[in-house]
Parts: structure tokens; C-alpha cells; sequence
């Protein structure tokens, strides 16, 4: 009985582990799926959006769901810039230099997250804080329970957006074939910073609920290459593979730290994702055509 | 003589029958043409010749020796070269240096030795050097020879493509759409240089090509295609009239 | 300005002209007098340039040449390091012990190479991120060999007349061990697999159809490009005196990276361009900490922000980086003055999908 309580205490804690590196797996899908581009910063951005809601609820004091929104709010234009200012520059160079453009953007985010908020870890009041929920023996905190309702929340937000609005179905269309959605009139280049927008927005909505659980720090954003291998397991296309892949990576995870010496906890995300493009190169679900010739 | 057989070729997606059960056999020293409207299977025929497919059934015989199973590589070490129909050269890289990979098969020095560039690597050097030159001055390419790729003109890069596959010293060439892109002239240039590489160079062609003035102007015999099966064979003239070619082509 | 050719021979001299083999007698020449005058601190310095540029070198060939990503070469650097320093502390002559750090690194560049065959861009990157991060893991982990989060303590022995206890020594081995990198490097590039390499960047369809076995090219780049990175590890050990697990992590994998991007992909010089900045850059913040205003030169972050910074505004403004530059601004003079802007633009591809491959 006591072990199968702790073995579901184990699933639960690393489900909400997961919905992070799903979220944060979710918005490196958005952005590659549309843009092509991968965003080595993505977890950075994730650790501005922790910290803006920092300042918002624990400095200048608003309620927490008014500073969360403002957060993403914020997050979002900071992201929709960010496109149209810098990474628009290198549309047409190859991937890798992309590559490198979002891994020095990181950098930048980290040092000037340093400069403004210091390297302390720091923490602001949610209203779930220090409440936990008992359900028969098997104790859930309110902050999981509230990353869990956040993920799935966002998750329908995003998919009645993406189905429903014409929005949505533009972004679709241009992450199907840049040139048509060009041709069919769909501004493409406005298309990419929405993108870029809403995946930050992501981010933000991911750091702001794993605040109150692991502290927001500079190096937070580190835990985005663990949401790649959640995004690779989830095939590096789909919404929803990202999120299982997300799940899947913290359970893996949780399972990892209670059965194996302390330290090798944080590798098996790794071994896990190389294990899986060892077998499938294209991830599980592949986006990956052949080339034409 | 036959230098090239396809028997029962078959290549199927899913449930898709790209190419569905096709034999033919090239003749030494023919220009062999292969017509049909677009997605009829042309391609995925060089795409399997060359080895980049894998056939879901039938063999491939070059010379007497099987060839199916072997990888493109070899493929291209046997004396198979072949261009591609969207130009894939090395774009960073100079003409020169493109034509250089297309010797990359008569290359013998182990890489130990290419690392100390021993004298036998530098004199094999010097002989590649060489052929690609005599490519160059065969296609009338001297003038571009340290340029890059991606600063030539269109029509230039289709020419140092056929170089490229020149420079393998091939026994069979697959030319996939030689005049695709091309204008009126360049087109007639390319029909000259076809003449040539048979003639002068004996080497077999098998072209993909829309264009039925450069199939007639070259081709000994036409093999014309629709949904992955073979409509007809024979030379341009009877295919052209074949009614279910023309069927195909009016979409009746 | 080149010389008018007259046999094919010409084309395969490693220093065509005149002014490339003065360029080249000069910088050595310079190299060598600097021990002469230079403290050992700037010494120290300097082979830790060298250090780097062997690394660099390394690594343009599998990514600036072949155009493969990796994310972990910090995992060979590590391997190499690790290697020299177990085998000097149990007795083992440097003679043996550096190459075979270069050895194992290669093996490891093989290990790598084989399962990401059939990988490339993106995945390639993650993957080679993923290595390096299980690598690191060990280092950390296995502690009977690597002493793990205690460190390990390196013994530098004498070699000759080269005390390699002293910053002068690994100078000058330093220095040899480029020079040697750099001449491999370079007979690669003018031979058939230094072709075979550029063509796989350039297309692998069209590479495997002209004769390139891609399995065996791919491999090979990846454990050449491993190899040179462990040599540069097994002298790393040396200047850095104690390994710790944790500097080969996944940021100076990504330092490897900007200095190949800064330095300029595709050229060897831009090795050592790169190098050169990497390794200075710290020491001119250094030097100019207290004389900046408003105690800017005092903040933390300054440093990995200004990598980031002039990463992307190199990829952004110059994306040929150092070396790419420089050729431009010689063009320039070579050309003068009838320079056109327009000599180096290139069309922008806007279709380009690197999904579909």
C-alpha cells in the first residue's frame, strides 16, 4: 500500500516537472515548426518571465493573477521584438548560424537578468503557497496541482486558437509551406514574430508557475535543454508530443532520482533523448522529409 | 549489346505504386530517353538506379553484375554518374573543385597518406587535375573555373553538373531533365553535348526530359511512362504516335 | 595578388605565393622571439591561444568544412585532458600519453559519429549536447579514475629541454602541436577527403552519387575532428594544472562554437582568429575593469554577456566572421579603387528548408 502510494507521489512529481519541460518544449515546437529556427534561449526566456513576475508581485506588490498576466502580456511583445528586431536580420543564413544567434541571445538574458535581479535565487507569494492537498496518503502540493491546471489551461487555450481563430490556421498554413501562405497573401513575416510572441509568452506562463517549486534564478533557463528532450521525443512537430514528451522526460526523471545515486538524476534526460535519435533519428513523430532530387 | 537492364522494377509508398513493375534494357552506346507527364515515376526510376531508393521489388543489372543491393557509392564507382534535376552542386565550393569530387571514385591514397600528402597523393592529384581540365575545355568552361557555384548563372551550373558527372569517367550517364530551366539555345547546346558524349566519349545516356524537340533531336529510342507503368517503347517518332501516349499527354 | 599559374602543380602548394610565405615566416618568426621578452604570465596566456586554436582547428573541420554541428566538443577537450593526466600520474611518458588523450578522444568522436549517421542540423546539434552532457557526468561520476568533484591534480613532467611545469614549456609545445594541427588540417583540405568534406556540406545526396561513401566520410570527420580537440584537451591539462568534472560543460562547448563562428566557418585562420579573441577578450576586460565608467567593468555577467553580445552581432553583421572580413577589407586594397559593394553579396534564400533533406 505505502508503496504504491509512493510510486504514484513519484508520477505526480514528476508530471508536474514534466508540464514544465512541456511548456517550455512546447514553445522550441512553435517557433521551429513556423520559423525553422531553434531557440536555444527558449529557457531563458522562461527565467525573464520568472523574474518580471518577481518584480511585479513581490516588489511592486499586484495580485499574483494580475502580475501573472502582465507577465505574459509583457513576455509576449518582448518576444514579438525579438524577432522583428533581431533574428529577422538572419532570415536566409543557414540553420546553424541561427542556432548560434539564439545561444548568444541567451547569454545576453542571463547576464542582463544578472545585472538586474542579481544572482540570488529569489521567490515571490502565490496563493497556493504552503497549501497541499491530501488525497488518501498520497500528499499533492497546490503549487503542482497549479502547474497541472496551468499546462492544461494554456494547452486549450492554444488549441482553440490554433483551430478555431483565422489567426491560427494562418500560422498553420505558413508552417506548411512558407511560399504558399506567402502567395495566399498570409503576411509570413508577421506570422514569425506572433510566433516568436506566443512562444515566449509560453515561457513566461511556465517560469511564473515553476517559481514557487524551484526558485527563480539566472541559470534557470539551463532546464530548457532537458524540454529538448522532451521536444525530441515528441518528434520536434506536435503540441501535444511535446507536452507527453514533457511528462514522460520528468516522470523518467523523478523514477531516476529515487532508484539511482544522487547525480545521475540529471543525465537521464539526456540518455534518454539520445537513446531515442539513436533508434529514430527524426524523433518519435517525424517532421522530416526526404529531399526531393 | 545490353549494357544496363531494369527487370520488374517496382517501388511503392504506402499504398502508393510509384514505379509499378517496369523491364527495359539499355543498349551500349545509345541515348536512351524517358517521357511522361509529371509524377509519372521518371525520377524515382534514377532515384533507384542510383541507388537513393530502395526498390520494394525487381533488380538492376549493369554490366552483367547486380547491382540492387549495392550502396550509392559503389553504385557511382562502377561507372553509373548521374545530375540532378534541381542542380545539386556543392554551391561554397569552385567549379573546379566541383568537378575535382566527381573523381572522387579513381581516388586510391589512403588517408594516412592524403594527411602527409605524399608525393604518389600530390602526382594523383596532378592527374585528376588533368581530366577535370580536359572536362573543362570539352564543355568550354575555362572562363569559370575558380569561380563559385552560387555566383555562376543558371545555365552555366546544368553544364558544370554534366561536367561533374563527366569527371567519373562513366560508362552510363542518367541525365534527369538536361534542359529544364534552359532557353532555345542553351537547349541546342546541350543536344550538341549529348551528341558528343556518346560520340566522341562513348558513353550510354539515359536522359529524363520534357522537352520532345531535344528526345527527338538525340534519342535513339523513347520509353514514356504514366502512373509508375510503361506506355510505350520505341523510337521518338513511334511513341509520339502511340494513341495511349497521346491519351496520357491530353489527359483523355 | 595571385600569381599567374603556369602548371597544376601550383595549385597544390600549401603557400602559393609570396606574400602568403611571408605572412606565414613572420608570424612564426614572431611566435618564436615572443619568449624573449613576454612574462610568463602572458606566456601562460598565450598557450592557452594555442590551446584553443588546436581545438578550433578541430572543430572547423567537422562543423566549418563538413558542416556538421557539435554541441560537445567540450566532452573530447575533457577526454583528452582526462586521459594525459590519469596515464602522466601513473607513470607514463608524455610521448605516449598526450597522443593517446588524442586516441581515446578520436574513439569517443567515433562513438558519436556512428549512432548521429544518419542525423543532421538540429538534431545533430541536441544529440552532440546530449553526449557531451553524459560525458561530463562521468567525469564527475567516476571517481576512482577522475577523482571526481575532488579534481584531479596534473602532473607536468619535463620533456627535453621543455619543463612543461612552466608556462615558457607548454609554449612552446603549444606552439609545435599547432603548427603540426595546422599543417594536418590544411593536407586534408587540399586532398580528396577535404573535398569529400565540403562536398557532404554541400549536398550528402549528390556527395553519395559522385563516389563519397557518407558513413565512412561522416565518421571520419567526426573522429579526426575529435582527435585534434583531445591532443588540445591533453595540453589543456597542463595549463590549467587541476581538472575539475566541471569545466568541460556545455559552456565551453559553446565558447568552441563562438570562436569558430567568430573567427570565420570555413577557414583555418579563423581558428585561430577566434582563439585569439576567446582567450583575450577576458583579459581585456580585465585590463580595463577599473577605467570604465559608472563601474560597468565591475558587474558581474560582463563577461559571458559581451561573448553573447558580439555573437550575435557577428552572425548578425558579419556572419564570415573575422577571417571573412579580413579578406574583404584585402580585396578592397587589392581592388582599389574600383571596389564594388556588391563583389560579396550573395542571394538570399528564402525558401531554404533544411526539413526536407
Amino acid at each position: 500500500m505505502l508503496e504504491t502510494a509512493r510510486v504514484i507521489q513519484i508520477i505526480l512529481n514528476g508530471t508536474a516537472v514534466g508540464c514544465i519541460y512541456g511548456l517550455v518544449a512546447l514553445g522550441f515546437v512553435l517557433i521551429y515548426k513556423t520559423t525553422e529556427t531553434v531557440n536555444f534561449a527558449q529557457g531563458d526566456l522562461m527565467m525573464l518571465g520568472g523574474f518580471l513576475a518577481f518584480t511585479l508581485i513581490a516588489k511592486v506588490g499586484l495580485d499574483y493573477w494580475l502580475g501573472f498576466l502582465l507577465t505574459i502580456v509583457f513576455m509576449a511583445a518582448f518576444g514579438y521584438l525579438l524577432d522583428a528586431l533581431v533574428l529577422r536580420r538572419v532570415i536566409g543564413q543557414p540553420q546553424f548560424a541561427v542556432f548560434m544567434l539564439t545561444l548568444g541571445l541567451g547569454f545576453i538574458f542571463r547576464a542582463a537578468a544578472g545585472i538586474v535581479w542579481g544572482y540570488d535565487a529569489v521567490s515571490f507569494p502565490t496563493p497556493f503557497t504552503g497549501r497541499v492537498l491530501d488525497f488518501g496518503g498520497i500528499v499533492v502540493s497546490a503549487n503542482n496541482l497549479s502547474i497541472l491546471v496551468g499546462t492544461v489551461g494554456l494547452c486549450a487555450v492554444l488549441y482553440l486558437f490554433f483551430s478555431r481563430t483565422r489567426l491560427g490556421v494562418a500560422m498553420q498554413a505558413s508552417s506548411q509551406n512558407q511560399l504558399a501562405a506567402y502567395y495566399m497573401g498570409i503576411p509570413v513575416r508577421t506570422v514569425f514574430s506572433l510566433t516568436w510572441a506566443i512562444s515566449a509568452a509560453v515561457a513566461a506562463a511556465a517560469g511564473v508557475l515553476l517559481a514557487p517549486v524551484a526558485l527563480v534564478d539566472v541559470n534557470m533557463g539551463f532546464l530548457g535543454f532537458k524540454a529538448f528532450a522532451a521536444a525530441v521525443l515528441g518528434g520536434f512537430g506536435s503540441i501535444p508530443g511535446a507536452l507527453i514528451g514533457g511528462v514522460v522526460v520528468g516522470i523518467v526523471e523523478q523514477v531516476a532520482g529515487y532508484s539511482l545515486p544522487a547525480g545521475f538524476r540529471d543525465v537521464t534526460a539526456n540518455a534518454v533523448l539520445l537513446g531515442v535519435l539513436v533508434l529514430r533519428p527524426q524523433g518519435i513523430l517525424s517532421q522530416t522529409m526526404r529531399k526531393k532530387v | 549489346m545490353s549494357l544496363f537492364a531494369v527487370e520488374d522494377l517496382a517501388l511503392h509508398f504506402g499504398g502508393i505504386r510509384a514505379v509499378d513493375g517496369i523491364s527495359f534494357d539499355v543498349r551500349d552506346g545509345e541515348v536512351f530517353a524517358i517521357i511522361g507527364p509529371n509524377g509519372a515515376g521518371k525520377t524515382t526510376i534514377f532515384n533507384l538506379i542510383s541507388r537513393l531508393y530502395q526498390p520494394t521489388s525487381g533488380r538492376l543489372i549493369f554490366r552483367g553484375q547486380d547491382i540492387t543491393r549495392r550502396p550509392p557509392h559503389v553504385v557511382a564507382s562502377l561507372g553509373i554518374a548521374r545530375t540532378f534535376q534541381n542542380i545539386e552542386l556543392f554551391a561554397n565550393a569552385t567549379l573546379l573543385q566541383n568537378l575535382l569530387i566527381g573523381r572522387h571514385s579513381h581516388v586510391s591514397a589512403s588517408i594516412l597518406s592524403q594527411i602527409l600528402y605524399t608525393p604518389a597523393v600530390r602526382r594523383a592529384e596532378i592527374a585528376h587535375r588533368g581530366r577535370a581540365e580536359e572536362v573543362i575545355a570539352f564543355l568550354g568552361l575555362e572562363r569559370h573555373r575558380d569561380r563559385l557555384i552560387a555566383d555562376l548563372p543558371y545555365g552555366i551550373r546544368k553544364v558544370v553538373e554534366i561536367g561533374r558527372a563527366l569527371c567519373i569517367d562513366p560508362r552510363l550517364l542518367l541525365l534527369d531533365e538536361p534542359s529544364s530551366g534552359l532557353n532555345v539555345e542553351e537547349t541546342q547546346e546541350i543536344a550538341a553535348w549529348i551528341d558528343e558524349i556518346r560520340g566522341t566519349l562513348g558513353v550510354t545516356v539515359i536522359m529524363v526530359e520534357h522537352d520532345m524537340s531535344l528526345v527527338s533531336a538525340v534519342s535513339d529510342r523513347v520509353m514514356a511512362l504514366n502512373y509508375g507503368r510503361i506506355l510505350a517503347l520505341g523510337t521518338a517518332a513511334e511513341v509520339q504516335r502511340d494513341p495511349e501516349v497521346v491519351r496520357a499527354y491530353l489527359g483523355g | 595578388m595571385r600569381p599567374i599559374r603556369t602548371s597544376y602543380a601550383q595549385d597544390l602548394t600549401l603557400l602559393p605565393t609570396t606574400g602568403s610565405r611571408v605572412r606565414v615566416a613572420l608570424v612564426t618568426g614572431v611566435a618564436l622571439a615572443i619568449p624573449a621578452f613576454a612574462g610568463e604570465f602572458y606566456l601562460g596566456e598565450l598557450a592557452a591561444v594555442f590551446i584553443f586554436a588546436i581545438a578550433g582547428v578541430g572543430m572547423m573541420l567537422l562543423s566549418g568544412y563538413t558542416g556538421l554541428v557539435s554541441l560537445g566538443q567540450a566532452a573530447f577537450l575533457g577526454i583528452g585532458a582526462y586521459t594525459n593526466a590519469v596515464l602522466l600520474a601513473r607513470g607514463v611518458p608524455l610521448i605516449l600519453s598526450l597522443p593517446s588523450g588524442a586516441m581515446l578522444a578520436g574513439l569517443a568522436g567515433v562513438a558519436i559519429g556512428i549512432p548521429t549517421l544518419r542525423m543532421s542540423g538540429l538534431y545533430l546539434a541536441i544529440a552532440t549536447l546530449a553526449f557531451g552532457s553524459i560525458v561530463g557526468t562521468i567525469f564527475q561520476k567516476w571517481e576512482g579514475v577522475t577523482g571526481g568533484f575532488g579534481g584531479f591534480p596534473v602532473v607536468s613532467p619535463t620533456l627535453g629541454p621543455l619543463i612543461l611545469d612552466s608556462p615558457r614549456g607548454l609554449y612552446f609545445l603549444s606552439l609545435a602541436m599547432l603548427g603540426l594541427v595546422l599543417l594536418v588540417a590544411a593536407n586534408i583540405l587540399r586532398s580528396p577527403l577535404g573535398r569529400s568534406l565540403v562536398a557532404i556540406h554541400g549536398s550528402e545526396i549528390s556527395a553519395q552519387s559522385m563516389g563519397v561513401n557518407l558513413a565512412v566520410t561522416k565518421t571520419l570527420s567526426f573522429a579526426i575532428s575529435a582527435a585534434i580537440t583531445g591532443l588540445a584537451g591533453g595540453l589543456f591539462a597542463h595549463y590549467v594544472h587541476f581538472l575539475a568534472p566541471d569545466s568541460f560543460d556545455l559552456v565551453l562547448s559553446i565558447q568552441f562554437v563562438t570562436m569558430i563562428v567568430v573567427g570565420g566557418l570555413g577557414s583555418l585562420s579563423g581558428a585561430i582568429y577566434g582563439a585569439i579573441f576567446i582567450r583575450l577578450l577576458p583579459q581585456g576586460i580585465a585590463l580595463l575593469r577599473d577605467d570604465l565608467p559608472l563601474g560597468i567593468g565591475h558587474m558581474p555577467g560582463l563577461e559571458p554577456s559581451l561573448f553573447g553580445l558580439i555573437l550575435v552581432l557577428f552572425i548578425i553583421f558579419e556572419p564570415q566572421g573575422v577571417a571573412g572580413r579580413l579578406s574583404k577589407i584585402a580585396h578592397y586594397w587589392s581592388a582599389f579603387p574600383l571596389h564594388r559593394r556588391a563583389t560579396f553579396q550573395r542571394q538570399k534564400s528564402y525558401t531554404r528548408s533544411e526539413r526536407v533533406r
